[in-house]
């Protein structure tokens, strides 16, 4: 008995190594599928506060440069509405419908904006953070963009967080679309640059080339149709052969991103459960 | 020796350091320094060694509730725990008397370095490997470990020399 509790008090460590150890692998293993994780990331108050606080000195820090990329930014917008106002007014017959659908098109849609207070682009699943959670009306599967195009999908919330999974995360899968032709596929990303993300199942039928732009598809309740996505930067096949496989430099910076806004879409619980009526039917009709 | 408070007070300020300072350093692409490794390489000799442990997991899991990677660097620091006691006694002279914390005056600055050396390779090597997990891009991986493990060490020598002046 005395070599028992002599051997207990020698080699306890190992019973304390070993649990510890099993609940970092539980953690990393489950951390996707466990809901309650939120409060073990960025998204919980301790955390958030003291990030918030940091973004907060790191972006009056980079002001001018900011300001700088607003101006720009500001002005080809510009050059472009006076482009488009002149189209416009070429086009003007027959465009007072197509006015009013677009109008009502974007009024369904509520815009939040937030900053983003915490965020990585190193990682094979990055997530960010922003400031604002389920107490500013965002809840999980809403869409999130900013200034330069599509930025990712909310996650997990909590009161006054937000987790969001970037496009530069590998689980994230987007809908998305060739512009011109109206083909689509789904965006994913493998790890390595965070500026260049892939778009698979495009058909062999399909006809673009390198630059043509790539938009959201609109496939989903997350994100309207049309939001910028990036330009094709190189086309491959893909493994099977059965479909190309495009390389898409994002337009997205995601490595500065600051100011982003969440597509908080009314309907969203309407389309949800409509869709959950078809699965429903789909299993019962088996 | 150390007190309870002393190594709070510790791995608080290596938590803010990592967080606030070193992990937006993301030098040419691949290196970050990982420096909470630091908290580990102070235990004294003859420490027990569950607490070594314990110590390890904590502070990785801070780091991981400010980095939205959970279970990485608890994971990498408990692991590393179980690793400082033996590695250390492989550096000091088998005469050593007990309760030596390392420094560079008690152990002589080239068997710190060493040992700071191989402990925090040890450490890097689970932390990108945990990191990485299920998809592997073996250069990225190895050209990561590389530079971050010189930068972490570098930094924790600076750290170093900072407490033995005071």
């Amino acid at each position: 008995m005395f070599t028992f509790f002599e051997n207990l008090s020698k080699y306890g460590y190992w019973f304390v190594f070993i649990c510890l150890e099993a609940i970092s692998l539980w953690l990393l293993v489950r951390f996707n599928d466990y809901q309650g994780s939120v409060y073990l990331t960025s998204a919980n108050v301790v955390a958030g506060r003291v990030m918030e606080w940091e973004t907060g000195v790191i972006s009056y820090l980079t002001l001018g440069d900011r300001n700088r990329e607003l101006t720009r930014r500001n002005a080809m917008l510009e050059q472009r509405v006076s482009m488009l106002q002149r189209l416009l007014e070429e086009a003007r017959h027959d465009s007072t419908y197509a006015e009013r659908r677009q109008a009502g098109l974007l009024e369904e849609y509520e815009l939040i904006d937030a900053r983003v207070v915490s965020n990585s682009v190193r990682l094979k699943d990055n997530y960010l953070t922003i400031n604002k959670g389920e107490a500013d009306g965002v809840r999980p599967e809403m869409g999130v963009v900013c200034g330069t195009g599509l930025v990712g999908i909310v996650y997990q919330t909590s009161a006054h967080y937000a987790l969001v999974m970037p496009v530069l995360n590998a689980k994230s899968s987007i809908s998305c679309r060739l512009r011109k032709s109206g083909y689509f596929g789904y965006l994913s990303w493998d790890g390595g640059s965070p500026l260049y993300a892939y778009l698979d199942d495009i058909p062999r039928h399909a006809r673009f080339k390198v630059g043509d732009a790539v938009e959201t598809s609109g496939h989903s309740a997350v994100f309207p149709a049309g939001i910028f996505v990036g330009v094709v930067d190189h086309i491959y096949n893909s493994d099977d052969g059965m479909a190309y496989r495009l390389k898409i430099h994002l337009g997205t910076d995601f490595s500065r991103l600051d100011n982003v806004c969440v597509i908080a879409t009314p309907n969203y619980e309407e389309i949800r459960k409509l869709e959950e009526r078809i699965e429903n039917n789909k299993i019962s009709g088996r | 020796m150390q007190t309870f408070l002393s190594r709070c007070m510790w791995a608080l300020s290596l938590l803010a350091l990592q967080v606030l300072v070193f992990s937006h350093l993301h030098l040419w692409g691949v290196a970050v320094p990982l420096v909470f490794v630091y908290l580990l390489l102070m235990f004294p000799k003859d420490t027990a060694r569950w607490q070594v442990i314990a110590w390890g997991f904590v502070m990785g899991l801070a780091v991981d509730v400010f980095s939205n990677t959970p279970g990485v660097a608890a994971g990498a620091m408990t692991l590393t725990g179980l690793m400082q006691p033996v590695l250390l006694g492989l550096m000091l002279p088998k005469d050593t008397v007990e309760a030596v914390t390392p420094s560079f005056r008690l152990m002589g600055t080239w068997t710190y370095i060493r040992y700071a050396l191989l402990l925090v390779l040890f450490h890097h090597i689970a932390f990108f490997s945990l990191e990485f997990f299920s998809f592997f891009h073996w250069e990225y991986w190895l050209t990561e470990l590389w530079g971050s493990w010189l930068l972490s060490v570098l930094v924790i020598v600076v750290l170093e020399c900072l407490r033995g002046s005071k």
